[in-house]
């Protein structure tokens, strides 16, 4: 049982001193860590290289698997980048105050959740150094990309969804990045100067910052929606059995913003150990998501459900093998293995008050980052290796190239997390600022007495 | 020479009498500035003639990002007519996400380049700016003319300002 | 115009392979090589499935030569996000080998598992380069590709044909998987000329397609065992 922490009402300037440390110290574990992820990245981009010198077939797809490994790991990465904005952006949206720490880190992985898996459609391509024909400009006879195929939808979803997130990361991050400026020395001075756009604070500048990032909110809300639900087309606009299912749409957001909350929560327990900000990410906060979390595992285990009760009642020739393979067949460990990471170590942890503890929803949000990339892998090949035509089915393992690649863009994440910690404060600093301002009036004006002591009549509620 | 004063204020309330009282005396409201280190609630301190137009501005990005994708979808489809699998060149489905997308990322840069338009930035002069700012309290800065120099600090005295420097 | 089409008799197809044979040879496909072979990465424009039925003693072979339908809604075509695959006037599904970038969406789409991807450059060690035919490109790696209806060999008649101010003939056309089948399983022809064999054939009541019921509208008609 946690003692109640002395009520902690820190000074503007404790905040920024509290925010920004971390920004201009840096200790050896860092140093130690960042070695790790550059050698982890690496060998995402080695094992690439000799992916590109060989030819694609260095990858363990075969016929009838063409994809495995790399577009599992794509939508993976996709699926993560929901939390952050969405989250941030309905959490600003219905004005909840507890967003308040939560914005940045948030934010930040969506922007790099969106940049990692964005590597992977490039790198699945048989001819890779062609990427460029998918981008909307008409080759030397005037032939345009296609945009009926889903993979095209894809590639203007995720930039606008890239372009959105980056935008709605970085416009709150101005007024930081004026603070930063006018803390900071020497080169992180001149690159905060530049970085802050000349932000002075003015009221102007507050009235309109704060409508564009609300519009921002608005719009990045259905953008983020509409994103996964095309990637979920790729599959879902297929004929293979049990791909061609209009469950998929929903079905893949819902498990988005449910591996999303996940990834947020690891982020947040990591960055309150190491950068010691226990007094701004308490233990509320952690209780409020876990609580969101725990309703998506069940918003989960609802859509999961569904797709297999209909297939099994269906019981469609070309499905069945599909499903028996998943639920008693040879993915049938990696199928339970899933439920249990997703479903039943979630559960209780979630759901009982004392459970619900940061060490164990860190357990739990693990689980469920493991148990939605098996989803993933899931949805993916036991189709492919179960195609209409019974004499085509085939088997699938991934190769050492591939499972580096796929495994190494976890590195490829976090190392640009890493860095961004060190260059942005992760929590936002002017929205804890208001948000103890908010709670100071809120508290005043609650109060019988202050309605006499004004100054001019000028007392207003809090906004 | 139009000199700027800055004032630090501990809460807003004090920087909303100081500019009622330098408005009464004749200042004119466009050339104060109120500099804080987070968005002040409430009533506006200093009241501003021309509103914001970003919504407007978001509206225009998500009209061209609308044009733009249905041109997109439909003209590059025409112009290399392919049957691909029986279905029409131009079918509106396919148009219409297309469009979808192009509308919100419309929007998305209008918002972001209306708002850099609107205030300016960036902008590296050197405008009045006291740094201590991102540690809490108000600034005003006033740009008065020189004869008024005397209201202005009259003014401000009188709301409780403790300390007034001029730049 | 043409439409090319073809049916394929099941009563009499022996499972001999002769057509997959001489599908590789006239389309200079790579030979993958048994590891790659084993790792499921055949490569058999037209390949010959076999099905057992029954239990011992009473075993049936059921053989059956497929390739790619060529289908009218082929929904191989809409996803290629370049354009690599489209269906021409004469209603072959064409797939452009120098634009795929290959993203594989295609061969997933395809319900008939019609398509192969050339997963390593192939090489053809001397002397086998020579026996390459010079009418169809050579294939990198990354590209995927699939059964022409050996459009090559059209092209050559049509081009004739053209030259000698006629129409093609029915049966000058012959894809070499037809050619080479000592049982002459394998009919090509032009759909809607009535006077083909190929349209003769397909009217049939032993005709059938594919996994007709996915609206694929495939242009190969199978005709079934037995007596019409």
């Amino acid at each position: 049982m946690a003692q109640t922490p002395a009520p902690f009402h820190p000074s503007e300037a404790q905040i920024n001193r509290d925010l920004l440390g971390p920004l201009f110290k840096t200790g050896p574990k860092y140093y130690a860590m960042l070695a790790l992820l550059v050698a982890v990245t690496g060998m995402v981009f080695v094992a690439w290289f000799f992916q590109l010198k060989y030819g694609i077939g260095m990858a363990g797809k075969n016929r009838p698997s063409f994809w495995g490994l790399y577009i599992t790991t794509f939508v993976f990465w996709i699926g993560i980048s929901h939390a952050g904005t969405l989250i941030s952006a309905i959490l600003r949206v219905v004005q909840a105050e507890w967003r308040r720490p939560i914005t940045r880190c948030a934010e930040a992985i969506t922007t790099f959740a969106l940049c990692t898996g964005s590597l992977f459609p490039i790198v699945h391509l048989g001819r890779a150094w062609l990427f460029y024909w998918m981008i909307p400009v008409p080759n030397s006879r005037y032939l345009w990309p296609n945009f009926q195929s889903p993979l095209m939808w894809d590639f203007i979803a995720i930039n606008t969804y890239l372009t959105g997130s980056v935008t709605y990361l970085y416009l709150p991050m101005i007024p930081d990045m004026a603070v930063a400026r006018d803390k900071a020395t020497g080169w992180r001075k001149k690159m905060y100067r530049i970085l802050a756009l000349g932000w002075r604070g003015t009221e102007r500048e507050w009235v309109r910052l704060e409508k564009a990032i609300s519009i921002m909110a608005l719009i990045i809300i259905p953008v983020a929606v509409s994103v996964h639900t095309i990637v979920s087309w790729d599959f879902a606009m297929t004929l293979m059995p049990m791909w061609r299912s209009t469950i998929f749409g929903p079905y893949f957001v819902v498990g988005a913003i449910f591996s999303g909350i996940a990834a947020l929560l690891i982020a947040m327990v990591l960055i309150r150990k190491y950068f010691k900000l226990e007094h701004y990410l308490l233990p509320i906060h952690f209780d409020n998501l876990a609580k969101m979390l725990f309703a998506m595992s069940l918003l989960w285990f609802y859509f999961t459900f569904t797709e297999y009760l209909v297939t099994w009642y269906g019981n469609e020739a070309p499905e069945m093998p599909v499903f028996w393979s998943k639920i008693s067949g040879r993915f049938a460990p990696l199928f339970w293995l899933m439920v249990v990471c997703n479903f039943v170590i979630p559960f209780p942890i979630l759901a009982i008050k004392k459970l619900r503890t940061i060490p164990l929803i860190f357990v739990a949000s693990t689980c469920i980052l493991v148990g939605m990339w098996l989803e993933r892998f899931l949805i993916i090949v036991p189709t492919l290796t179960h195609p209409y035509l019974p004499y085509n089915y085939g088997t699938y393992f991934p190769s050492l190239t591939e499972a580096a690649i796929a495994s190494g863009t976890l590195g490829l994440f976090v190392l640009l997390y890493f860095l961004f910690a060190k260059f942005s404060p992760m929590i936002s600093i002017w929205e804890i600022e208001e948000g103890y301002t908010v709670a100071k009036h809120s508290v005043e004006s609650a109060h019988p007495a202050s309605l006499g002591s004004t100054v001019d009549g000028d007392v207003h509620p809090a906004h | 020479m139009p000199q700027t004063c800055l004032v630090k204020f501990a809460e807003p309330t004090q920087a909303r009498v100081a500019v009622r009282r330098l408005i009464k005396d004749g200042i004119d409201p466009e050339s104060m500035e109120v500099m804080s280190s987070q968005p002040i609630h409430g009533e506006r301190i200093i009241p501003e003639k021309k509103p914001t137009k970003l919504r407007t501005w978001a509206l225009s990005g998500a009209a061209i990002g609308l044009l733009s994708g249905l041109a997109l979808a439909t003209i590059t489809a025409l112009n290399y007519p392919l049957i691909k699998g029986g279905m029409p060149i131009v079918a509106p489905w396919t148009v219409g996400l297309i469009t979808y997308e192009t509308t919100m990322l419309g929007a998305v840069i209008a918002t972001l380049v209306g708002l850099l338009v609107e205030l300016g930035l960036p902008n590296f002069k050197n405008l009045p700016y006291d740094p201590s700012v991102v540690d809490g309290g108000i600034v005003l800065a006033v740009a008065c003319p020189d004869g008024l120099r005397q209201t202005v600090e009259t003014a401000l005295n009188g709301a409780g300002a403790t300390k007034v420097n001029w730049v | 115009m043409a439409q090319w089409g073809m049916t394929i008799d099941l009563d009499r197809c022996t499972g001999c392979e002769a057509c997959v044979v001489a599908c590789h040879a006239e389309n200079n496909l790579p030979v993958v090589g048994e590891e790659q072979a084993a790792n499921g990465r055949t490569h058999q424009w037209i390949r010959i499935e076999r099905y057992w039925e029954g239990e011992f003693p009473n075993i049936r072979a059921r053989f059956m030569p497929v390739m790619c339908q060529q289908c009218d809604a082929a929904p191989c075509e809409p996803v290629c996000p370049v354009n690599a695959t489209y269906h021409t006037p004469e209603g072959l599904n064409a797939q452009v080998y120098n634009r795929c970038v290959g993203t594989r969406f295609c061969a997933n789409n395809c319900p008939y598992t019609a398509r192969y991807f050339t997963w390593f450059t192939p090489e053809w060690p001397s002397p086998l380069n020579e026996q390459l035919n010079p009418d169809v490109s050579i294939r990198t790696s990354g590209i995927m590709e699939k059964c022409t209806f050996c459009v090559q060999r059209i092209r050559r008649a049509e081009d004739t044909a053209k030259d000698e101010k006629r129409g093609v003939r029915d049966g000058e056309i012959q894809p070499a998987c037809a050619q080479a089948c000592p049982a002459k399983v394998i009919t090509f022809g032009d759909m809607t000329d009535p006077e083909s064999r190929v349209s003769k054939l397909a009217h049939s009541r032993r005709g059938y397609r594919l996994l007709e019921e996915l609206g694929t509208r495939p242009r190969v008609v199978y005709l079934k065992e037995g007596d019409a």
